[in-house]
Parts: C-alpha cells; sequence; structure tokens
C-alpha cells in the first residue's frame, strides 16, 4: 500500500494514497473548516489522481484462515460453513485496499445460514428433476425459474448491503420486475434467438448488476454498451475455433507418429491408442477452456469497470488476458497436483492480480461522498443463488 | 496508537489517536472526539494479518495496523480475544487440521460414501428406479444399441435357461433379459437399476458355452441384486460436487478427470462384489466357479486385449481380467 507512486503514465497525478487529495467543503458541522480558505474564494477545478488498488494478502497466511474454516466445517456437519465464509470474505476484503483504506465485510453467520438451508432445499428439488415424473418435473422447474430471478435480486442486494469501504456501505436497489426481466425473460428470448442475443443478454444483466448499485447515496454510472460484449463474444469465440484446429493437428500428428512407430506384430482387436492422444486432448480442452474463460473475463471486466462513473469519480481497469490466463491455468494446475492444498495460494494469486489492475480515478474530494440509510436485507437470496451457481459476478 | 476513523456518514479518512482507559476507547484527533464504553463497541476478530477493526455504535469504525500493539492493549485491559482468531496463528494447529481434511477425505472415501450410497439407494422406491430406467434405455437405444439380429428360438432358450436359474437373495428387482445388437460395446452385457439386463450378440455368438453366459448373466444379476446402477448414480453425482466444490472450479472441466478417477475404484468395487454374486450363483446351481472364468477368458479373447495391469489397472472400471480371475480361484476355498 505504500507504492501508489510506480509508473507515472496518463496525464494524472499520483497521490499518495493516505494524504486527502484535494481539501473539500465538508458537510459534517462538527469538522472544523480550515482557517485558510476564506469561503468567497471560488474553488480550484479539481485534479484529477490515480489510486491504485493493492491485494496485501499472502498465501501462506490465507493457507491457515482456509484450513481452519474446513476443518471446523466438517466437524460441525457443515453448520459452521456460515461464519467460514464471513471469515473468508473479511479476510480478503480487508486485505484488499484503495486510497489508503481496506473494505469491510457486515454480512451476519445466521442470516447466511438461513439462506444455506433455503438453498439446500432447492438444490435438492433440483437434483429431484431426473427421478420424478414428467409433471412433477415441469411444476419444479417452474418453482425454480420463479424463484432464482427473485433470490438472485436479493443475493445482490445482500452482499452489496453488506460490503463497505471507508466505513459507508454500498447499496443495490434493483428492482424485482427488472430482475424478472433480464433473469427469466431474456434468457427465454436467448433461446428463442439461437444465442445471438446472448451476448446482448449478457449485457443486460451487467447493466442490471451496476446500474442499480451505489456507495452510500452515490449511484454507479454504467456506460459500456452491448456491442463491446458482442466484440468479446466473437473474439473468445475465434480463440476457441484456433484452439480447436491445433488440438486437432497435434493429435493426428501423435495418432499418425505412434501408429508408424508401431512393430509389425499383427494384432487381434483395434488399433492400440497411446495414453498420451488422451493426457493430450484433456490437457488441450481444459487450456482452450481456460483461454476462452480469460479473455471473456478480462475484456469484460475492463470494458465494464473503465466506463463505469461514480459522481465524476471514474475506475482504470486494465487486466491482461494472457496474464490472467498465466494465472488461471497455474492455478488449475497446481490445485490439481497437490490435491486442492494450493487452492488458497490460488485465490490469493488472483486476487493479487486483479487488484493490480484496478485503480480509481478520482476528481476532487472523496470526503463528499456520503452514506445512505440502509433496509436490512436477507441473506436468502445469496446463498440460495450461490448454492445453485448463478452467480452473475467476476 | 494510531488509527483510521471514518464517521459511517462521508467517505473521509482520518488519522486519529486510538486509546482505552479504564473501560473506555478514546478516539481524539482530526476534529474526532469520542468516548465509547468498551461493552458497547464491537471488537472485531484478528483474520490473519488484516487490520484489526474495531465498529462503534452507529456506524462509525476504526482501522487499526498495528496488530500487535492493538492486541497487547486489548490484553493489558483483560478484553477477551476470540478462539478461533488464535487456531490459525498456530502452526501446529493448522498441521492437525491438514491431517484430520486427510483422514476424513480418505474415510469418506474408502467408506462413508459406498455406504450412504448403499443406504440411500436399497430405501428408493422401485418406482423411481424404473422410471429413470426407462429413461436411459431410450438413450441407448438411439446410442449404442441395435436391434438384435439373433434368432427369436435362441433369445427365447436363453430367457428360459436364466429364469431356472436359482438365484441368490431374493430381493431382486424383477430380472428380465434383453437382446441388442452393438457395434460400440462388442461382446458386452449391462444392467440397468430396474434389473433390465441388456446382452449383446456377440457376447451371445462369443461365448458357445450356455452355461458362461449364465454366469455372465449371474454377475449381471448380482449388479441389480445390489442395486449397483443406483449406487453408482448417487456416487458419481455426490463425488462430482464434491471435487468441483473443493477445486474451486470455474467450468466444470477439471473436475471431470478427477472425478472419473475416483469413480474407478468405486466401479471396480462392485465388479468385484458382482462376481462374488455370480459365484455364489453357480455354485448354488451345481456348477463350477471355473464357468464364470472360462467365460471372462472368453470375453478377453474376443476383445483381443491383452491383460491389462500396472498403472493403468488403477484407471480401469474394471478389474483386469487376470486379475478377477486370480480372485475367482481364491472363491470358495
Amino acid at each position: 500500500m505504500h507504492d501508489s507512486a510506480r509508473g507515472g503514465r496518463r496525464l494524472i497525478r499520483f497521490a499518495r494514497m493516505d494524504e486527502p487529495v484535494v481539501p473539500a467543503v465538508d458537510p459534517l458541522p462538527e469538522v472544523p473548516v480550515e482557517p485558510s480558505a476564506p469561503a468567497s474564494q471560488p474553488e480550484p477545478p479539481p485534479e484529477p489522481s490515480l489510486h491504485k488498488m493493492v491485494f496485501t494478502g499472502t498465501g501462506s497466511e490465507y493457507f491457515r484462515v482456509w484450513i481452519v474454516n474446513l476443518a471446523l466445517t466438517i466437524l460441525t456437519l457443515g453448520v459452521y460453513s456460515a461464519w467460514a465464509k464471513v471469515r473468508r470474505l473479511q479476510y480478503f476484503y480487508r486485505h484488499t485496499r484503495l486510497a489508503g483504506s481496506g473494505f469491510d465485510y457486515h454480512g451476519e453467520p445466521f442470516a447466511i445460514l438461513k439462506g444455506r438451508m433455503v438453498g439446500l432445499v432447492l438444490f435438492g428439488l433440483y437434483s429431484a428433476i431426473s427421478y420424478v415424473r414428467f409433471g412433477t418435473a415441469m411444476t419444479i422447474l417452474l418453482v425454480l425459474a420463479l424463484a432464482v430471478p427473485w433470490l438472485l435480486s436479493r443475493s445482490l442486494m445482500f452482499r452489496l448491503h453488506n460490503s463497505s469501504w471507508r466505513g459507508i456501505r454500498f447499496h443495490f436497489g434493483g428492482r424485482t420486475r427488472s430482475a424478472y426481466w433480464v433473469f427469466l425473460v431474456l434468457p427465454f428470448l436467448t433461446v428463442l434467438s439461437l444465442f445471438l442475443a446472448g451476448p446482448f443478454w449478457h449485457h443486460r444483466m451487467k447493466r442490471f448488476q451496476f446500474a442499480n448499485a451505489a456507495y452510500g447515496q452515490t449511484p454507479f454510472e454504467f456506460h459500456t454498451e452491448a456491442g463491446e460484449f458482442y466484440i468479446t463474444y466473437v473474439a473468445a469465440g475465434a480463440a476457441a475455433v484456433a484452439f480447436g484446429i491445433l488440438l486437432i493437428i497435434g493429435l493426428v500428428g501423435i495418432t499418425t507418429v505412434s501408429l508408424l512407430s508401431g512393430t509389425g506384430e499383427p494384432s487381434h482387436g483395434p488399433p492400440q491408442v497411446p495414453a498420451g492422444f488422451f493426457l493430450l486432448m484433456f490437457a488441450g480442452y481444459v487450456t482452450a477452456a481456460v483461454v476462452v474463460q480469460s479473455i471473456t473475463a478480462a475484456r469484460l471486466h475492463n470494458a465494464v469497470w473503465s466506463r463505469t462513473r461514480l459522481q465524476g469519480h471514474g475506475f482504470i481497469c486494465e487486466v491482461s488476458w494472457w496474464r490472467l490466463f498465466g494465472i488461471q491455468w497455474t492455478n488449475l494446475v497446481a490445485t490439481i497436483l497437490t490435491l486442492g492444498l494450493f487452492r488458497p495460494f490460488a485465490q490469493v494469486r488472483l486476487s493479487r492480480y486483479l487488484a493490480s489492475a484496478f485503480a480509481l480515478v478520482t476528481a476532487g474530494s472523496l470526503d463528499t461522498l456520503i452514506a445512505a440509510d440502509a433496509a436490512a436485507v436477507s441473506a436468502i437470496g445469496e446463498e440460495a443463488a450461490g448454492f445453485f451457481d448463478l452467480d452473475i459476478g467476476f | 496508537m494510531d488509527a483510521i476513523y471514518y464517521d459511517g456518514q462521508t467517505a473521509r479518512l482520518r488519522r486519529v489517536s486510538l486509546t482505552l482507559e479504564a473501560d473506555r476507547f478514546i478516539v481524539s484527533g482530526d476534529g474526532v472526539d469520542r468516548q465509547d464504553p468498551v461493552g458497547a463497541v464491537q471488537i472485531m476478530e484478528a483474520i490473519g494479518r488484516t487490520p484489526r477493526v474495531v465498529r462503534f455504535v452507529g456506524g462509525a469504525s476504526c482501522e487499526i495496523h498495528d496488530r500487535d500493539a492493538f492486541a497487547t492493549l486489548l490484553q493489558a485491559h483483560g478484553v477477551a480475544q476470540s478462539a478461533i482468531s488464535v487456531l490459525d496463528r498456530s502452526w501446529r494447529i493448522v498441521g492437525a487440521a491438514v491431517l484430520f481434511i486427510a483422514l476424513v477425505a480418505a474415510g469418506g472415501y474408502r467408506y462413508g460414501l459406498p455406504a450412504v450410497a448403499r443406504t440411500t439407494a436399497d430405501r428408493l422406491p422401485r418406482g423411481t428406479l424404473n422410471s429413470l430406467s426407462e429413461q436411459i434405455a431410450t438413450v441407448l437405444d438411439k446410442t449404442v444399441f441395435q436391434p438384435t439380429g439373433l434368432p427369436v428360438e435362441r433369445q427365447r432358450a436363453i430367457t428360459a435357461e436364466f429364469d431356472a436359474l436359482r438365484l441368490m437373495g431374493g430381493a431382486a428387482p424383477s430380472l428380465r433379459v434383453a437382446f441388442r445388437r452393438s457395434d460400440g460395446i462388442g461382446a458386452n452385457a449391462l444392467t440397468l437399476p430396474s434389473g433390465m439386463i441388456f446382452v449383446t450378440d456377440d457376447l451371445v455368438t462369443v461365448l458357445k458355452d450356455d452355461r458362461q453366459i449364465m454366469a455372465v448373466l449371474a454377475h449381471e444379476a448380482g449388479h441389480a441384486q445390489h442395486r449397483h446402477g443406483m449406487r453408482q448414480i448417487i456416487q458419481s453425482t455426490v463425488m462430482g460436487a464434491l471435487v468441483a466444490w473443493y477445486i474451486g472450479d470455474v467450468s466444470g472441466l477439471s473436475a471431470a478427470a478427477p472425478t472419473s478417477l475416483l469413480q474407478a475404484k468405486y466401479s471396480r468395487d462392485l465388479e468385484r462384489e458382482a462376481d462374488a454374486y455370480a459365484a455364489q450363483t453357480l455354485l448354488l446351481n451345481g456348477m463350477p466357479v471355473s464357468v464364470l472364468i472360462d467365460a471372462l477368458r472368453g470375453l478377453e479373447e474376443a476383445r483381443g486385449g491383452r491383460g491389462r495391469g500396472g498403472a493403468l489397472a488403477y484407471m480401469s472400471s474394471h478389474p483386469a481380467t487376470e486379475e478377477r480371475i486370480a480372485w475367482l480361484r481364491g472363491y470358495g476355498k
């Protein structure tokens, strides 16, 4: 968190993170107005400054938090998982620092536990679909289709309401009607369009998520256009096709070589396929999936954040898909090879990189951003959605 | 000590000094001057090396970066620390946690999940097994199976012989034999949870001795008696979900390989159980266990494969034929 003076690109002055950027009028009466600033003099135009985000956690540190969480979750037959989640999020939030301050998480374990139980019931219903009569299965699907959009919007509400930075909570004000449009009607239309509307649907989900979010009373403004999503999907699709061609060439090569080099001994059955064939096929498949996922995630993350505004303040987000791919791929391989023990290190590596690619550009003081009155939001939504893996965040 | 103060109303950052006197937190500096009784302040537990957080009534909070000094301060004033935050600071406890998780994982894999799957499968109603099996049969008929080319008399003879077989147990679902041609799976037989046994034309032509066909059918009946199909479905569902959750998979792809490797052992265990059932059935019907051994040999030859063994055996869903034969030789002695 002391490295804000690194690199001077863009015409933006790097502020020291711990100093208030521009002296500003403070709305609170108990704070004395600076005597050197006469009220009659007009304010100078605010100078933009850049605040880089940093993640200060380390893998070995998080490993211990993670393993203790896991052991206690097993010991309590899963009940502790709600407390574990709070500790995990608080660990990641508090280590994520922006302009000298950490984020914080305020979720209540009991609310999360309640949500997990609802999620478990819904998951049970979902799993039962293949084992029941057609009519019953359709009823279950209908119930889920009606429940999920509501749960998703509640989940966004719960998550943002329980996140804070500098003592001010975020807020989500998406309306239930919009949630049904985005999570029920649009996916249906997307299927009807033979998935041509897929990127458009994704754009609407992001818009629902961002345009309804606020930091305290200050709303986020979402300006990214659907075209960006189409470009990203085309790029990812092209990468997938290129990978497929490379893989086929590789496989044909391997098979040819192994057949040619085989001994002349006649065998009764079909020719033996070399084990390397399957290994290469699997590795290629996974690599291609990670490439496509990295391109999509990096491009969309940048496209959305770089054009998001918060009362004149902006964001710079420069995630390189290539570096994201490197991190995700090595994380995956190391996690499998260590039977999962590398997972906490993997999560820290990813957080470090994503934070380092993110910056807040302030125009004027942040002190004018003020808190809102927040209503309590039930945790049911977030937990149930997590169970279904319908989470729309990146 | 130094702290950062947020009033909970604005995003303003204030550098303040935090002290604990008698039983009050005192925050002062940068326009802040507040005193709160310790009991009214929420001292958030330490998590790793994150800054300590103190939350006041009304939404204000303090962030403290000197964790050690803060801990000393709390200790000096007799304020209790959270027990769990102590756990992850001790490497010995972390080591014990790793060991515990490894033991639970190994035990759950070896004994827990198979037991749960068996209990669940045994309690599922017949109707569920039937409707599930109908779905599977439809898919199989569309993909790997073609209509049988065996003469009807031959089919009838085999079915009659199977019906006359005395079977072990008795909790059998309604066992039925059906014949299909398949280029994809060759000489083979498979059983659905409902007790429907599919036999391929190749298997009937490859095994010259009808007693060997009965031995294979007895093996399949063993799968049905022990509800192996259902158990496998349950095991693979649970295993897939656990592996995906544990790896924290992005796409569900990378979980597939470890899951299928882990599954293979279960599958081999079930094959052994079915072999044991077949051996018992043969003895019960006055046939030697060697009939099944001959059947396995015959099928192995038909596949033209050398007996698989070594490292690949672990990845195989059936134990290597030689291993099965050796096991069967030892059976009943």
